[in-house]
């Protein structure tokens, strides 16, 4: 940087300090937030006692998290479903927008549009539950995947990808050094487009992981995910909170176990992601492309 | 994220309800059914039951009451029943058309019930209600002829069992025909006497006095000063708005009416001559909304009113902050600062008005008698069968027992009068390492239960909690209420009375809500606000056919008694 344009590179540093800590406070209070608000007593927190330290330690809603039995089958369904979900779901993204970046393809413009509708038109609970009854998937893990395998916005930025970012010349290059039209996708594609892939991956990932309506339309009631087993244990205590309340008093204070389980429950839900998401991050920031055409 | 079938789970839920309206029934009828005669077939004796249960229940199957109930009526049930999501499954199999023989526990409501009458999916039970097949239930119906007319449609079918609790005073010594439910009077209001002492003021009686008390409360900012909290969190009055049990309501009794949320329509005003109106039309309404603005605009309510959570509610309370409040309980609502509190009883209106000398509580009906807790299916081969098993459950001892749990449980033994004795805390700590409450909620059942009044003198006692309140009501607020008038909860309805209702009921009540809190935030209406308000109402929400609509089965409902 020239000295004449008026800042020297340690002012500019600190400018550029101050406002990422700034960014990051703004991120980070409130799961610090919730973090605290589920080891204090609620009705402090709801009071607005909680600032910087826990109000009044408490271990109890995460006692009552974990002491139920659904929470460790809860908890490896989760990844269970989340691991084969995410792999299918990026092997159906991969089959479907390669084709679809291809100019050649026949119908292209046909099958765009095709795609296209189901974003825009979906068939609604009942038709949909119907059909996948139908197809015999009730009660299947299968059931989670296949309605929906392909999510199209997801595609659409794929296939976006493979048009704009991988150069023609690369692809032009590796067929005329001798590659069958498979080979080209899995030596030459694949490798080049793992930003977007590690990018799909974190989408389905978090959408499997966050998913509880589809397994409590199909599942009913077994191999319940995470998320459900959560809920669940939510509903629970809020049924005890407001039986209780309607008639035999104790209201006070069996509500302040369900409002401690809602942040108990976020924190627990969103620990595995947190931990998880630094492994696929650093594909975020490679640049792949670099030198590999010249000119 | 964007995987389509899951995008907006709200529109789809919404798309669902919508579409179980449009689809009604598919699947071929199995009887022929609702012409009116019985269906004599009694080969069927394994029956599918799908219901809604308590989200703490054990379960139904291996439950001792029901076991019982189930042997000595020779059949046998499979239960699927769950605590929640129980409107969508029940919507997804009555528009997949895969029917249990009987739904139970689901609270269809009376439209419902109307619509899966109509096309056949739930069976006409009138010609089943003899002496022959339901001897308990026909006795009951014989002494009690209004529960009767509340489970009978307007077209004279009866598509479910009653069901009902009829908790009212008449379980504390009351008389039985001037009984009055436990939800007569929903909000109890409570002031902080320590800090009336303090100040050298005495218990409100008028709103003139709580005003100034209020007022009193904020200037010398009480929480800080008595309880030593951080100076500025005096809140002089804080409830929820238009809230059940912890709503603003209690406090327009000044301008001589309460406009209870209730479960007939918000705002419903039986007059005594028996004429239907709504009070948030009238001209006290108008100045009682004005009037309070002030209040609101002084700083004297609490700005959270509108969008607070009851456990925000309690928080603040819990905290020492607050200095009025409403709920059914001052323990409960005010923890550990409880003892500081008194009843605030129903105050007159405010002085150099007409209102000077008014206090009119209006009383809140009651619950209703429900036929949507037990509904057989068209799919049932032998009605006959599976109605003999719920005839049991019409007797005191018998619901009691699926209300609370089994003798030999849950109730111990009799006292001299023949009145059984529930477990005590204590005992069923050291026997089964739970609560009372526990341990009832573990086997109560959901389900055509009806729990007569008279059950509460001749076959059980009430619990305590339910006296203490009972007695409250009784003793304290009920002294408050001038005209008993209220609209019956169990009148019934047209079909084209419910399609009213049921169009114009939600806008109705949101343009009412919205606008009672826009007037107390920003100040009460124009006469040009006022008159574009009640136009508003007529025109776009319904209200005269609302009007004319409960007016008319009022009419019908009061001849026929």
């Amino acid at each position: 940087m020239k000295k004449s344009s008026g800042m020297s590179q340690r002012t500019s540093d600190i400018i550029l300090v101050a406002i990422t800590a700034i960014v990051l406070i703004i991120v980070a209070y409130p799961l610090y937030y919730v973090l605290i608000a589920s080891v204090s007593d609620p009705y402090k927190v709801y009071a607005g006692k909680t600032f910087l330290f826990p109000s009044g330690f408490t271990l109890d809603g995460y006692k009552a998290v974990f002491l139920n039995d659904g929470i460790v089958s809860g908890f490896l369904n989760s990844v269970k479903y989340t691991v084969i979900g995410t792999v299918f779901s990026v092997v159906m993204l991969y089959i479907t927008a390669y084709p679809m970046a291809q100019k050649d393809l026949p119908g292209r413009k046909f099958l765009s549009i095709f795609f296209l509708i189901t974003m825009y038109f979906g068939g609604g609970l009942v038709p949909t539950y119907l059909v996948v009854k139908q197809t015999g998937l009730v009660g299947s893990m299968w059931s989670l995947f296949l309605p929906g395998g392909v999510a199209v916005g997801n595609m659409i930025i794929v296939r976006n990808y493979f048009q704009n970012s991988i150069p023609r010349d690369l692809i032009e290059a590796s067929q005329i050094d001798g590659c069958s039209k498979l080979r080209t996708f899995f030596s030459v594609v694949i490798p080049l487009s793992m930003p977007i892939m590690a990018v799909m991956v974190v989408f389905s990932m978090v959408a499997y992981w966050n998913d509880w309506f589809t397994a409590l339309i199909y599942l009913g009631g077994k191999g319940s995910p995470l998320p459900l087993v959560m809920r669940n244990i939510l509903i629970k205590s809020s049924a005890t909170a407001s039986q209780a309340a309607t008639i035999s008093g104790g209201y006070a204070e069996l509500n302040k176990l369900t409002e401690l389980l809602k942040f108990c429950s976020m924190i627990v839900a969103a620990v595995p992601m947190l931990i998880f998401y630094p492994f696929v991050q650093k594909y975020f920031e490679k640049g792949f492309m670099a030198g590999a055409v010249k000119g | 994220m964007k995987r389509i079938n899951t995008r907006g789970c709200a529109a789809l839920l919404g798309a669902a309800v919508f579409l179980s309206v449009l689809s009604g029934c598919s699947g071929g009828l199995v009887n022929n059914v609702n012409d009116g005669t019985v269906n004599t077939d009694v080969s069927q004796t394994e029956f599918n039951i799908m219901g809604g249960m308590s989200a703490l229940s054990k379960g139904y199957d291996n439950h001792e009451v029901l076991d019982a109930l189930q042997a000595s009526a020779g059949i046998k049930i499979n239960w699927e029943t769950m605590s929640d999501s129980l409107a969508e499954q029940v919507n997804i199999r009555i528009t997949g058309g895969q029917l249990p023989d009987a739904f139970m526990g689901v609270g269809f409501s009376n439209y419902d019930l109307a619509r899966y009458g109509d096309d056949g999916t739930f069976l006409d039970l009138t010609p089943y209600l003899t002496p022959d097949i339901m001897p308990n239930l026909c006795a009951i119906l014989e002494e009690h002829p209004e529960i009767r007319a509340a489970i009978t449609m307007e077209d004279g079918k009866i598509y479910g069992l009653p069901s009902g609790e009829q908790m009212t005073t008449a379980g504390i010594g009351a008389p039985m025909d001037e009984a009055f439910s436990i939800f007569s009077v929903p909000q109890y209001s409570m002031i902080n006497k320590a800090w009336l002492d303090e100040l050298g003021l005495e218990v409100p009686t008028s709103l003139d006095e709580l005003h100034d008390a209020l007022k009193a409360f904020k200037d010398n900012d009480m929480s800080a000063k008595y309880y030593g909290n951080a100076p500025g969190s005096t809140l002089p009055m804080t409830t929820g708005f238009d809230q059940w049990c912890w709503g603003q309501n209690i406090f327009y009794s000044g301008f001589g009416f309460t406009n209870w949320p209730n479960d007939v329509i918000s705002d419903i005003h039986l007059t005594s001559d028996g004429k239907v109106e709504f009070v948030c039309t009238t001209d006290a309404y108008r100045d009682c909304i004005t009037y309070f603005h002030d209040w609101y605009a002084e700083g004297l309510m609490d700005v959270e009113m509108f969008s607070q959570s009851d456990s925000q509610l309690i928080a603040k309370c819990q905290q020492g902050y607050v200095g009025v409040s409403t709920w059914w309980y001052i323990e409960e609502l005010m923890g550990e600062y409880a003892d500081d509190y008194v009843f605030l009883p129903p105050l007159t209106g405010p002085k150099g008005t007409p209102y000077e000398d008014t206090c009119g509580v209006t009383i809140r009906p009651g619950t209703a008698i429900s036929s949507g807790q037990l509904n057989i299916t068209n799919k049932c081969q032998s009605p006959i069968n599976l109605l003999k098993f719920f005839d049991q459950w019409y007797n005191g001892e018998t619901v009691m027992q699926l209300q609370y749990g089994p003798i030999g449980v849950f109730f111990t033994g009799q006292d001299d009068k023949g009145m059984w004795l529930s477990i005590t805390e204590d005992e069923a700590r050291e026997k089964y390492n739970k609560s009372a409450g526990e341990l009832r909620n573990g086997y109560e059942v959901f389900g055509p239960k009806l729990i007569l009044a008279e059950y509460y003198n001749e076959v059980f006692y009430m619990e305590d909690r339910a006296i203490e309140r009972l007695n409250d009501l009784d003793q304290f607020w009920m002294p408050y209420v001038k005209d008993t008038t209220f609209y019956p909860v169990d009148c019934v309805f047209t079909g084209m009375e419910m399609e009213t209702i049921d169009w114009h009921k939600p806008d109705f009540e949101a343009a009412v809500r919205e606008q009672e809190g826009l007037w107390l935030q920003k100040g009460g209406p124009t006469d040009e606000e006022w008159e574009e308000y009640k136009t508003f109402l007529s025109e776009k929400c319904g209200m005269d056919d609302l009007i004319q609509v409960y007016q008319d089965a009022y009419d019908r409902y009061s001849t026929a008694e």
